[in-house]
C-alpha cells in the first residue's frame, strides 16, 4: 500500500481524540506522564506546517527517558499503574512520529485499548457513558481518516457512528450473554492497594478515623423483606483478637491448632433475614454482613468466628446472597485454647486500668454488672467522640486514653474496652466493620460508605456465647441511632477526603432526589452489568426466553445475528437501487407496465412520443391507454402530442 | 489495518478475561460487532454505484490519455471513493506520479465526472487497465473494491518530431511541390471587428491596448503551394520514425494555416485545411498499418 500522509485536520482530530481518552487516567498516573502527552501533542501541532519530524535518535532518547522515568516514579515496571503509564507514554511518542495513515491507525488502535483500561479503575455508569463517548470520538477519527483530505466531518458522520453503534448493540448483547467466562489465563498485576481505602485486618488508634473521611461506597445491600431497625445495622467484617505490634489483628489460620479450627455449626438457612450483598472489588477477602451470616455461595467460606470470608481476595465485584439469623447463640462452649487466646494481653502494660478493673471486680460479682459499670462510666464522664483525637502513646494507651485524654474515635473506645474486659478475665475481641448506612427510600437499598466504618467489641459470657458490646454507643448514642454524620458533621475533618461529593449536599431536596435516582441506577448497573454472573443471570434470561416463546438462548442469539445481518444487507443494497421518481414518472412507468399486457414493450431509450406512435396502430386513437399516454406526455413536456 | 484492529481487540479480550471485567468484555464485543456492521456499511457505500465510461480524449504517444468517467450515486451518498487503474497490470506505470488516484464524494442522487489519466506509450488505440474503484469509508479498516473493464479507448497519435530544418526545400520546378517545409511569414490582410467565436489568438491585443475597439487580425489564406506530406519523401528508414516526422509536419502545416494533404502507401488524403483536416491526418498516422483499425466512433 502506498504511503498516505495525514492532513492537518486529520492530525488535529487525532490529538483531540487522544487527549479526551487520556483524561480519566489523570487520577492514577503521575502527572508527568500526562504532561508528556500534552507536550508531544502540542509539539506535533507546532510541527504541522513542516513535514520533517524529530529524527529517530531524539525519539529513542525520549522513549528511554520515559522508561527510566516510569521506573523511578513507580519503583517498578510490574503492576497495573506502571503498565498503563507505559501505554500512555508509548501513545504520546506515537503522536510525535505520526505522519502517515498507518501511524494514525496504530495510534487509534492503541487508544481503543487505553479506553478499555479505564474500566479497571472505574465501573460506574458515568464512566461507562464516558467510555462510550470516547469510542464514538475515536470512530469519528477513523471516519475522518477514511475520507479524502478535502472532505471534513459533518453531522451525518456522527449519525453514522450512532447508527453503527445501534446496529451492533444487539449483536454485542448476545456475545456478552453467551461468551463463556473463563478463569484468568495468567496472574495479572492488580491495582496497588495503596490507592483504595477500606477496612483492614489491622486496627490501631487512628486507622479507622482515616477511612471515615471518605464517602466512597463500601458495599450495597438489598433486603428481600423489611430491613431491621437502623441501630441493628452492624456489618461484621473481621474479628480482631490478637494484639501485636501495638495493633489488633486477625489470628492467622495457621496459628490456630487444627482441632480448634472447626467452622461454626450450620443453622437452618430458611429462617432469618435474606438479603443480597454487592461488594465492589477491594482486593481483600473481607465481607461485611449482619450477624450471624451464612451463604451458599461457593466463593465464600464461613470462618470460625461466625463471619464470612471470600476464599480469594476480591478483585472483581461480588454478588452474594446472604441469610442472617440474629438471635443465635454464637459458640456456647469456649475451648481452653480459645479462652486463653481471647484473654491474652501483653503483660505489664496499662497498670492504672488494671487496678481500676480489679477494684470494680471486688464490688461487682457478675460479668454483666461489670460491663454495664464500665459503659456507665463512658457515658457519665466527659468522654468525647471525635475524628481528630490527640496523639496517645502506644505503650500504655489504655491508661492514657481512659484517665487523661478521653477523646477518641470508635477504635479508641473498642481498644480500651477490650483491654479492660480481658484484664477482668472476660474473653473479648474487637470486631471491625461498618455500622449504619443510608437507606434509599425509593428502592430499599442500603448504601454503606467508608465513613460508616466502625469498630466494636464482642465479649463471651458463659451460656450466652459471644455478645456484642458497643462502647461507642455509650459515648455517642446518636452515632448509633442516627448515623455517623449526626455525630461528626461539625468536625473539620468530616468528609475531608471526598471534596465536592454529592453526599455533602444531601440536605437539598432536588440533589437528594437525583442522588437516590442515580444510586438506584448504579445499583442495577452494578448488579446486572458490572457484576454480571453467567450462573446467576443466565438462568433469569433463559427462563424469560422460555416463557416468551420456548426458545433456548443459543437459538435466540443465532436468530438475532441472522436477523440483524440480513436486515443490514437488505438496507445496504436496496435503498441504493431505488432512485426517487416524480409522480408523473411513476404514472408513466405504470402505464408502460399496463401496455405490456397489450403486447407493447417499451424499448430501452424509446421516447414517449415514439411509444405512442407504435401503440397507435395496435390499439387505436380512442383506447383509454393511448389517451392516458397523451395526457402524461402533456404533463411531462407541457405540450400535446398532436400539436407536435 | 483491519488486522491491527482485530489484534487490539484480542488484547482487550485477554484483559477482560484476566481481570474478569464484564465492562471490558462488553466494550470488546461492542467494538468487535461494530467491525462486522462496518463490513456491511463499507459494502453499501459502493453497492449500487453506477459507472459510465464517457469520452476519451486523444493524445500524442508518451503523453497522458484522459478518460472521462461518470459516477452516479443512486439513492445514497458515496464517500471517499477512490478511482485508479489496476496496478498489477501496468507495473511500468505504477511509479508514474502523474497517475494519481482520484478521490471523490458524491451526494445522494447526484453524479460526478472524473478525469483519469493513463499514460499512452505507443500510437494506435490505447486501452486502459481495469478500472479500480475502492473505498475504505467509514472506518478505514476495511476496504471494499471492484475492478471494471471499461469499454473505452483513446486514440494515440504518433509522437510529433520536428524536422523542418533538416529537409531540403522542395524543388520549385516540381509542379507538385512535395513538402513545403519552411514556415512562411504570415501575410496580414487587415482587421475586422470582433465577432463572438473568434479565437483569442486572433485578437489584436496591441490595438486594444491603444484604446481602439476589439478587433481581429485577418490573414491571407495561403493558397499557394499546398503541402503534401509524403511517406516516400521522408528520408528516415524506421517507419515509426517516419510517422512521427509526418506528424510533426502536419502540426507545423496546421500551425502555418496552409493547406496540406497526406500520402501514405496505399492511402491518399486530399489536400484540405483546418482542424478537421489535421485530425484526419493524425488519425490516419495513428492507425497506419495497425491490425486494430476499428473505425472512430
Amino acid at each position: 500500500m502506498s504511503r498516505v500522509f495525514l492532513s492537518r485536520s486529520d492530525l488535529r482530530w487525532l490529538i483531540v481524540g487522544h487527549g479526551l481518552i487520556v483524561l480519566p487516567h489523570l487520577l492514577q498516573i503521575p502527572l508527568w506522564v500526562v504532561l508528556a502527552t500534552v507536550f508531544t501533542g502540542a509539539w506535533r501541532l507546532l510541527l504541522l506546517r513542516r513535514r520533517r519530524l524529530p529524527g529517530w535518535p531524539l525519539r529513542m532518547m525520549l522513549a528511554a527517558g520515559a522508561v527510566v522515568g516510569i521506573g523511578i516514579s513507580f519503583g517498578t515496571w510490574v503492576g497495573l499503574e506502571p503498565m498503563i503509564a507505559v501505554l500512555l507514554v508509548a501513545a504520546a511518542l506515537k503522536i510525535l512520529e505520526c505522519n502517515t495513515l498507518r501511524d494514525a491507525h496504530i495510534l487509534i488502535c492503541l487508544d481503543f485499548f487505553i479506553v478499555a483500561t479505564h474500566f479497571l479503575f472505574y465501573q460506574s455508569p458515568v464512566m461507562s457513558v464516558f467510555v462510550l463517548a470516547s469510542v464514538a470520538a475515536l470512530l469519528l477519527c477513523l471516519i475522518k481518516l477514511s475520507l479524502g483530505a478535502q472532505s471534513s466531518l459533518t453531522k451525518r458522520h456522527m449519525g453514522l457512528v450512532l447508527r453503527m453503534l445501534f446496529w451492533s448493540a444487539p449483536l454485542m448483547a448476545t456475545l456478552f450473554l453467551t461468551f463463556p467466562r473463563i478463569d484468568p489465563l495468567w496472574a495479572v498485576p492488580t491495582m496497588g492497594s495503596g490507592g483504595a481505602t477500606g477496612m483492614d485486618d489491622r486496627l490501631s488508634p487512628g486507622s479507622l478515623s482515616r477511612i471515615a473521611r471518605s464517602d466512597q461506597v463500601a458495599f450495597r445491600v438489598r433486603f428481600d423483606e423489611a430491613p431491621p431497625p437502623r441501630s441493628e445495622w452492624y456489618w461484621r467484617g473481621m474479628v480482631l483478637d490478637r494484639f501485636e505490634d501495638n495493633a489488633w489483628t486477625t489470628t492467622p489460620r495457621r496459628e490456630i491448632p487444627s482441632e480448634e479450627r472447626k467452622p461454626p455449626r450450620s443453622e437452618p438457612r430458611s429462617q432469618g433475614l435474606h438479603y443480597e450483598l454487592l461488594q465492589p472489588p477491594t482486593h481483600q477477602p473481607w465481607l461485611f454482613a449482619l450477624p450471624y451470616a451464612q451463604t451458599s455461595d461457593p466463593r465464600v467460606a464461613e470462618a470460625s468466628a461466625f463471619h464470612l470470608v471470600a476464599r480469594k481476595p476480591m478483585d472483581v465485584l461480588h454478588r452474594i446472597e446472604v441469610v442472617s439469623s440474629g438471635n443465635v447463640v454464637m459458640q456456647q462452649e469456649l475451648s481452653p485454647w480459645w479462652r486463653a487466646h481471647e484473654l491474652a494481653l501483653p503483660a505489664s502494660r496499662n497498670p492504672q486500668s488494671r487496678a481500676y478493673v480489679e477494684s470494680l471486680r471486688e464490688e461487682l460479682k457478675t460479668d454483666e454488672a461489670l460491663i454495664s459499670a464500665i459503659l456507665d462510666r463512658f457515658s457519665r464522664e466527659a468522654f468525647y467522640y471525635t475524628l481528630s483525637p490527640p496523639l496517645i502513646s502506644e505503650r500504655d494507651f489504655v491508661d492514657e486514653f481512659l484517665f487523661e485524654v478521653k477523646r477518641g474515635f470508635c477504635e479508641h473506645y473498642a481498644y480500651a474496652f477490650v483491654v479492660l474486659m480481658r484484664q477482668a478475665g472476660i474473653p473479648a475481641r474487637i470486631v471491625g466493620g461498618y455500622h449504619g448506612g443510608e437507606l434509599n427510600p425509593a428502592t430499599g437499598t442500603v448504601v454503606v460508605r467508608q465513613l460508616d466504618a466502625h469498630a466494636w467489641v464482642e465479649v463471651w459470657l458463659p451460656q450466652r456465647g459471644w455478645l456484642r458490646v458497643d462502647p461507642t454507643a455509650a459515648v455517642a448514642p446518636n452515632r448509633i441511632e442516627l448515623g455517623v454524620e449526626d455525630a461528626l458533621a461539625d468536625e473539620p475533618l468530616w468528609l475531608s477526603e471526598s471534596g465536592l461529593s454529592s453526599y455533602r449536599f444531601r440536605h437539598y431536596v432536588v440533589i437528594d432526589w437525583l442522588r437516590w435516582r442515580y444510586d438506584d441506577f448504579a445499583w442495577r448497573w452494578q448488579r446486572s452489568v458490572v457484576g454480571f454472573d453467567q450462573r446467576q443471570n443466565l438462568r433469569a434470561v433463559s427462563g424469560w426466553l422460555a416463557r416468551w416463546g420456548g426458545l433456548s438462548l443459543e437459538i435466540a442469539a443465532a436468530a438475532i445475528w441472522v436477523g440483524v445481518l440480513a436486515l443490514l444487507y437488505i438496507l445496504g443494497t436496496r435503498s441504493a437501487r431505488r432512485t426517487p421518481r416524480s409522480i408523473i414518472e411513476r404514472r408513466y412507468l405504470a402505464l408502460c407496465r399496463r401496455l405490456t399486457r397489450h403486447g407493447v414493450q417499451r424499448q430501452h431509450g424509446e421516447s414517449a412520443a415514439a411509444l405512442r406512435d407504435r401503440v397507435l396502430p395496435i390499439l387505436g386513437a380512442e383506447h383509454p391507454l393511448v389517451r392516458q399516454l397523451e395526457a402524461v406526455y402533456r404533463e411531462l413536456y407541457g405540450c400535446s402530442l398532436i400539436e407536435r | 489495518m483491519g488486522f491491527l484492529f482485530l489484534l487490539s481487540l484480542f488484547l482487550m479480550l485477554l484483559m477482560a478475561i484476566n481481570y474478569q471485567s464484564n465492562l471490558i468484555y462488553a466494550l470488546t464485543f461492542w467494538l468487535g460487532t461494530l467491525f462486522v456492521v462496518a463490513i456491511h456499511v463499507t459494502h453499501a457505500n459502493l453497492s449500487g454505484l453506477e459507472v459510465t465510461a464517457l469520452r476519451a480524449e486523444p493524445c500524442f504517444a508518451g503523453e497522458l490519455a484522459v478518460f472521462q468517467i461518470r459516477l452516479v450515486s443512486g439513492g445514497r451518498s458515496r464517500q471517499g471513493i477512490r478511482l485508479g487503474w489496476s496496478e498489477k497490470r501496468s507495473p511500468e506505470t505504477a511509479q508514474n506520479p502523474e497517475r494519481r488516484d482520484a478521490y471523490v464524494d458524491i451526494a445522494a442522487n447526484d453524479a460526478a465526472e472524473i478525469a483519469l489519466h493513463y499514460p499512452a506509450l505507443r500510437r494506435g488505440w490505447c486501452y486502459p487497465d481495469r478500472l479500480r474503484i475502492e473505498a475504505t469509508f467509514p472506518l478505514g479498516l476495511l476496504r471494499c473494491w471492484s475492478f471494471i473493464m471499461l469499454d473505452q479507448r483513446a486514440l494515440v497519435w504518433p509522437a510529433p518530431v520536428s524536422i523542418s530544418t533538416l529537409l531540403p526545400v522542395a524543388d520549385a520546378s516540381d509542379q507538385r511541390s512535395r513538402v513545403a517545409l519552411i514556415a512562411e511569414e504570415r501575410d496580414l490582410a487587415g482587421h475586422r471587428h470582433y465577432r463572438i467565436g473568434d479565437p483569442a489568438s486572433a485578437i489584436d491585443w496591441r490595438s486594444l491596448a491603444r484604446g481602439q475597439p476589439l478587433s481581429v487580425e485577418q490573414y491571407f489564406t495561403p493558397t499557394a503551394s499546398p503541402r503534401w506530406l509524403d511517406w516516400d519523401a521522408i528520408p528516415s528508414a524506421d517507419p515509426e520514425r517516419k510517422l512521427s516526422e509526418l506528424c510533426g509536419l502536419a502540426l507545423q502545416a496546421a500551425k502555418d494555416r496552409s493547406a496540406f494533404g497526406l500520402k501514405l502507401p496505399g492511402q491518399v488524403l486530399e489536400v484540405g485545411l483546418g482542424q478537421e483536416q489535421l485530425e484526419q491526418v493524425l488519425t490516419l498516422l495513428a492507425l497506419f498499418r495497425l491490425a486494430d483499425r476499428a473505425p472512430i466512433l
